[in-house]
């Protein structure tokens, strides 16, 4: 209760500090509830933890060369065999973690920031900018993803970042590579979803106590931020989690295209493409282990995101 | 000369008995078919009569072929004119429906990729009064294709010229042509006679070049007919449906009798491998090229099949500029390629075990030289691995903690291209390079890297498509008078500056003794090995697949093939269709 | 109502001529062009100088842009500069496959996701719950590439017959065209359904837990009839969007579908004018994707306005 004091907001302590506060204190209480969230934080807890620790975790370093056990499969020396140079895939996938990790979450939280920006400004103000900005959305989504991201892959290329490895420039180290890729994802995905938020905004606009509101004189920030935010906030949430598996698959697909993290750098999505593709059928380990990782990652995600969604919906939702 | 394109026929017929050369032929045809054969009595599979054993089989006519046009390479055409453009893709499908004046020779005891031995495509005979003449005599009775608006009218000399004038003024390729003809004139119908501006030892090798001369209708713009061919070859072009495949159908005029053996051929466009080796698991392609990184799983997936192995005559190589520190040392570039260990690269590249190394002019046969054989001498020390050394030759180059090198490339040379840039950055690390890759967007890479605008590292990638010799490839890789430009620089470290190297070029290109020519070539690969201009990738071997009880060669169904653009000129159309 | 639909008309030029400035500037940015393709190819033979000069590309933007443009208004879209096809013919022969495909799977993906949606929400927390939204998650973690890869490689193993390699269109064979693309089709559509079948159960879900719904509910089969029906009309809402939103997917076209079951389409077709800085044949596709999703969302829009009458047009 002293949180709401400080706040002040009363309203908007309440509505966000209560749900936060039950799944702050009652885990176990969540995880009887959903047992499936439960079980994919505990996925996603893995994830992370992998990823900030891999140098410890993994049995070899990424790229170590075993010229003599190439394409070997899943042994007690390498938990889920070597890949076509040799290369430990456990240790990879370890290491890929942290790809996985950053560039979706990043790409993530960007894309929810930016969508909802972006929907609750278009949406509630309605209008002129409502249309300048839809039309400019419009503008903006007319371009195929991917097309986005080879163009945008060329050109912070030749501005001098070699950023993603393309084009020529400093180099900023591994670490910028990713953050040209969570930026470019990020915007990418804001795109469709500020549409979505724009929708839920119309909805929550036409509701009676937002006219009350407005009656009583509240300015247009005040009502976006105190009535519009925390009713779409589920819906930014549901799509942020919607958004980590597109973000995943879509790093995947531009690895797959050979545009993602330069190599030898394992990330999952680069694993599963090029010579793993053509192996696959026949050292299946090869496309099974960036493929589970994936899979359970995403998967993992989703659900604690549905989870987390009907724990707060009914808090914020019911009855007004 | 018209005897040195028969030398190696010759030097067989000397050294051995008939006996001993279909002993020979066995061997030559691929030590591996007979390897293969035995790997595929192993497997559980229909019994075939062992490929390499000659057996009089009368060839069956009929059918139709249905193959990748060139294996995973396959794609769409951007024309099929083949001197509009000069990609691959342009001037393969020239081979079914258009002539040269000569063409490769193919057989089970000629090498695939070699081009020292020429034979007459639209040309009878041919002969040689001075070194820079060549009269070819023509055919009788070369007629186009029965297709309107040409409707099988014979060639005339109108043709002949015509095309040897969109060649010199309108073809991409013009310099490697004009770099040695300097006319051509027809005084007949059946007379062909090619004036050289200088001795030039290549010269018929260049002459049957595909890059090259082609012969076209001269009515082919007029009649638009540069998408819709008509020519005088094997094949009558039918119609390309993008994306999807080129058909044909066989020429019943065709000037070599009984040729082709079947009725039609699709060519499909689509390169992509597990589609390709699905089609072959379910025999809708009698065969196709491969890669040799398609080894394991084809076959797994294809039990029962042949497989062939050939040379690697793409040179591919790690490419520097001379002009940017520290690579115009050749201590930096030696201590490079002593850092590559090789043989484990090719383990994992090569899972045929056939590959070998490439020298400075790839492997091209017969001038490449065994870095692995006694014969090359010392300086096949370069191309094994020594960490010590490599270590030692850095620090006196002023490197004693080893060196930060960005390495530019472009992945769309596929996968296999990519894994053997990783496993160089990874094998090199221990000598002190210490190697970040860099992949390039294609059209970045070709117009920065590839043109020797890397300011702060070192490229690489394949240099060159499809090299007939040495001097094509002397001539397009390493001059400074190739179109290339310097790219490697000007400086005291480089190409420009070694006249040594230079003056060998020249005695090469002038040596119209084969075999004296050889030693010159082998001379020059040794003198490479030492300075590394071009630090050389290894081999990993051709490889290509076939069902043997689907598609036979030529009268002995012995398998033979060609390298090269215009294979199926020179050798598809000898293929045939067994029944069932 | 007319009035709206007026004005959104209005705004499609502009609207238009931002995609393909915008498009068109970025092109020139990119780094080296189809010249330098060229002379690569050539060995360095050709002249980079006097080939741009023939292929225009040594104008300034301003011009570029304006020949364009006005081009456009004459109908003509201009010509590949490698081979010099009319960019308009590659594009009509690949539009209708892309569009065919991409309308295959997404009513696969309706179809599928929708129904389980709805009797996922309204049985929340039950056993066919679970396992819907098992599926759900599944069809969306799964990279279609992958899928569609072995799909290729094991079909030979399992039914002795590989995918079919040449493709007819639907109105040249209708059956040859079926079983050349029922697979990707269910492929993308499978993949697709995930984030659909989730929308909508969650958007059901809000619905259904109104008070105004709860107490219709609960007055019985009649009431329960007439709330489905509400029920539906406002959980349709979002995932009318989302389909919006999946038009410049289908129009843009699949590369990667296109490319393993060899389909000659717009995706393929994009990605490869890109590389190749054809810049009239990247300008043509997006301008035929912007006019095609300029009109999609004013469809949207509007099915919105109809499905959400407390929605005033006007104000959005």
């Amino acid at each position: 209760m002293a949180v709401e004091e400080v706040l002040g907001y009363r309203g908007v302590a309440q509505r966000l500090v209560t749900p936060l506060g039950a799944i702050g204190r009652g885990f176990r209480r969540f995880a009887v509830r959903k047992p499936l969230g439960a079980f994919g934080a505990v996925v996603l807890t893995i994830v992370v933890i992998m990823a900030i620790f891999a140098p410890w975790i993994a049995p070899y370093p990424y790229d170590e060369l075993h010229l003599g056990d190439i394409l070997k499969g899943p042994s007690l020396k390498y938990l889920f065999g070597t890949d076509e140079n040799g290369r430990d895939v456990f240790s990879r996938i370890v290491y890929g973690a942290q790809i996985t990790a950053v560039v979706g979450l990043g790409s993530v939280m960007l894309s929810a920031i930016l969508s909802g920006v972006v929907g609750i400004i278009s949406g509630y103000l309605g209008g002129r900018a409502d249309t300048l900005i839809q039309r400019a959305v419009d503008v903006w989504m007319s371009f195929p993803p991917l097309y986005l991201l080879l163009t945008f892959a060329a050109i912070l290329g030749t501005a001098g970042g070699g950023v993603l490895g393309i084009g020529r420039g400093p180099d900023w180290g591994p670490n910028i590579k990713g953050m040209s890729l969570i930026l470019t994802l990020g915007i990418i995905l804001a795109g469709g979803s500020s549409r979505v938020v724009r929708s839920a905004v119309l909805a929550v606009k036409a509701q009676p106590f937002v006219d009350s509101a407005r009656v009583m004189g509240a300015g247009p920030v005040y009502i976006m931020l105190r009535y519009i935010l925390p009713n779409v906030l589920p819906v930014i949430i549901v799509l942020a989690t919607l958004q980590l598996g597109v973000a995943v698959l879509a790093e995947a697909t531009v690895s797959f295209l050979g545009f993602g993290i330069p190599p030898p750098f394992p990330s999952w999505g680069q694993m599963l493409a090029g010579r793993a593709r053509q192996l696959g059928v026949h050292y299946p380990w090869l496309v099974l282990a960036p493929g589970a990782a994936i899979f359970f990652t995403v998967y993992s995600f989703n659900m604690l995101g549905d989870a987390l969604r009907d724990l707060l919906d009914p808090r914020l939702r019911g009855g007004r | 000369m018209a005897s040195d394109t028969n030398y190696w026929d010759s030097f067989w017929r000397r050294k051995m008995s008939r006996r001993r050369l279909l002993q020979g032929a066995i061997l030559a045809a691929g030590a591996a078919t007979v390897t293969a054969a035995v790997a595929c009595k192993e497997e559980k599979g229909p019994a075939s009569p062992v490929p390499g054993t000659p057996t009089r089989i009368a060839p069956r006519t009929g059918g139709t072929i249905r193959a990748p046009l060139v294996g995973l390479s396959s794609a769409n055409p951007p024309t099929l004119d083949n001197y509009k453009e000069l990609t691959y893709l342009a001037k393969i499908p020239a081979a079914w429906h258009y002539s040269r004046l000569l063409k490769y020779k193919a057989g089970p005891n000629i090498d695939i990729f070699d081009y020292t031995q020429v034979e007459g495509d639209l040309a009878e005979r041919w002969e040689i009064p001075e070194p820079t003449v060549i009269i070819f005599h023509l055919r009788p009775n070369i007629r186009f294709h029965n297709k309107p608006p040409i409707n099988g009218r014979p060639l005339t000399r109108d043709d002949i010229l015509f095309s040897a004038e969109r060649m010199a003024k309108e073809s991409p390729d013009r310099g490697s042509w004009l770099a040695f003809v300097d006319r051509v004139e027809a005084p007949d119908d059946r007379t062909v006679r090619i004036v050289l501006k200088g001795a030039y030892a290549p010269a018929l090798t260049m002459l049957a070049n595909p890059e090259l001369f082609w012969v076209q209708p001269k009515e082919i713009k007029e009649a638009n007919l540069q998408e819709n061919p008509i020519g005088t070859g094997p094949f009558i072009f039918e119609g390309f449906e993008r994306d999807v495949a080129i058909r044909w159908v066989k020429n019943p005029d065709y000037y070599i009798p009984n040729r082709p053996f079947v009725d039609r051929w699709e060519a499909s466009v689509v390169g992509d491998p597990s589609t390709i080796i699905a089609n072959l698991r379910t025999k809708t392609f009698p065969l196709s090229l491969l890669a040799a990184s398609l080894y394991p799983t084809a076959r797994a997936e294809l039990p029962g099949v042949t497989f062939t192995y050939s040379k690697n005559a793409v040179p591919t190589m790690v490419y520097f500029n001379f002009d940017v520190a520290p690579f115009g040392d050749e201590r930096v570039r030696q201590a490079f390629s002593l850092a590559m260990d090789r043989e484990g690269m090719l383990k994992a590249l090569d899972p045929t075990g056939q590959g070998g190394y490439h020298t400075a002019i790839s492997q091209l046969p017969p001038w490449w030289l065994d870095p692995k054989s006694p014969e090359f001498g010392p300086n096949a020390k370069y191309f094994q691995r020594d960490v010590a050394e490599a270590k030692r030759l850095l620090a006196a180059a002023g490197y004693p903690n080893g060196l930060d090198v960005k390495m530019y490339y472009t992945p769309i040379y596929g996968a296999a291209f990519t894994q053997m840039v990783e496993l160089v950055a990874a094998t090199v690390r221990e000598a002190g390079f210490r190697v970040t890759l860099v992949p390039q967007e294609y059209v970045a890479y070709l117009s920065t890297t590839f043109r020797g605008n890397i300011p702060d590292g070192i490229g690489t990638g394949p240099l060159m498509g499809s090299p007939v010799d040495p001097e094509h490839i002397f001539s397009t890789v390493y001059h400074p008078n190739s179109p290339r430009h310097n790219w490697g620089g000007t400086g005291p470290g480089s190409i420009t500056q070694d006249q040594t190297l230079l003056r060998m070029f020249d005695q090469q290109r002038t040596e119209l003794d084969l075999r004296r020519r050889i030693a010159l070539v082998q001379d020059i690969q040794r003198y490479l090995a030492q300075k590394m201009y071009l630090v050389p990738h290894v081999a990993p071997a051709g490889l290509s697949c076939y069902w043997a009880d689907m598609v036979g060669f030529g009268e002995n169904d012995v398998w033979f093939s060609k390298g090269g653009y215009a294979w199926l000129a020179d050798a598809g159309i000898h293929i045939w269709l067994k029944g069932g | 109502m007319a009035a709206y639909i007026v004005r959104r008309l209005l705004l499609v030029f502009p609207t238009i001529l931002g995609v393909t400035l915008l498009v068109a500037a970025i092109l020139r940015m990119l780094p080296g062009d189809v010249v330098d393709i060229m002379v690569s190819e050539s060995g360095g033979a050709l002249d980079p100088a006097q080939l741009r000069h023939e292929l225009g590309l040594d104008q300034g933007f301003h011009e570029f842009y304006w020949n364009w443009l006005t081009g456009i208004f004459r109908g003509d879209f201009g010509d590949l500069f490698r081979g010099k096809r009319p960019v308009i013919e590659e594009i009509k022969n690949r539009f209708p496959n892309t569009l065919e495909l991409g309308l295959f799977s997404l009513l696969i993906a309706v179809v599928v996701a929708v129904p389980i949606g709805i009797v996922s929400a309204i049985r929340q927390d039950r056993p066919v719950d679970y396992v819907s939204r098992s599926f759900a998650i599944a069809a969306l973690s799964l990279p279609a590439f992958w899928i569609a890869t072995l799909a290729v490689v094991f079909a030979p193993r399992l039914t002795g017959k590989s995918f079919p390699l040449f493709y007819k269109p639907f109105w040249e064979d209708p059956w040859a065209n079926i079983q050349h693309i029922w697979a990707p089709a269910l492929i993308l559509g499978l993949a697709g359904s995930g984030s659909l079948l989730r929308l909508t159960r969650s958007q059901m879900l809000e619905v259904l837990r109104q008070d105004y719904i709860r107490t219709a509910w609960s007055k019985g089969l009649r009431e329960r009839v007439v709330v489905l029906r509400h029920a539906l009309k406002n959980a349709l809402i979002p995932v009318v969007t989302l389909v919006g939103l999946a038009i410049p997917n289908i129009v843009g076209g699949s590369v990667v579908m296109e490319s393993i079951f060899v389909i000659p389409g717009m995706g393929q077709f994009l990605m490869r004018s890109l590389m190749e800085r054809e810049y009239l044949a990247v300008l043509a596709i997006n301008f035929i994707l912007a006019v095609v999703i300029v009109f999609a969302n004013l469809i949207v829009d509007l099915t919105y306005a109809y499905l959400d009458p407390r929605v005033r047009l006007a104000g959005g």
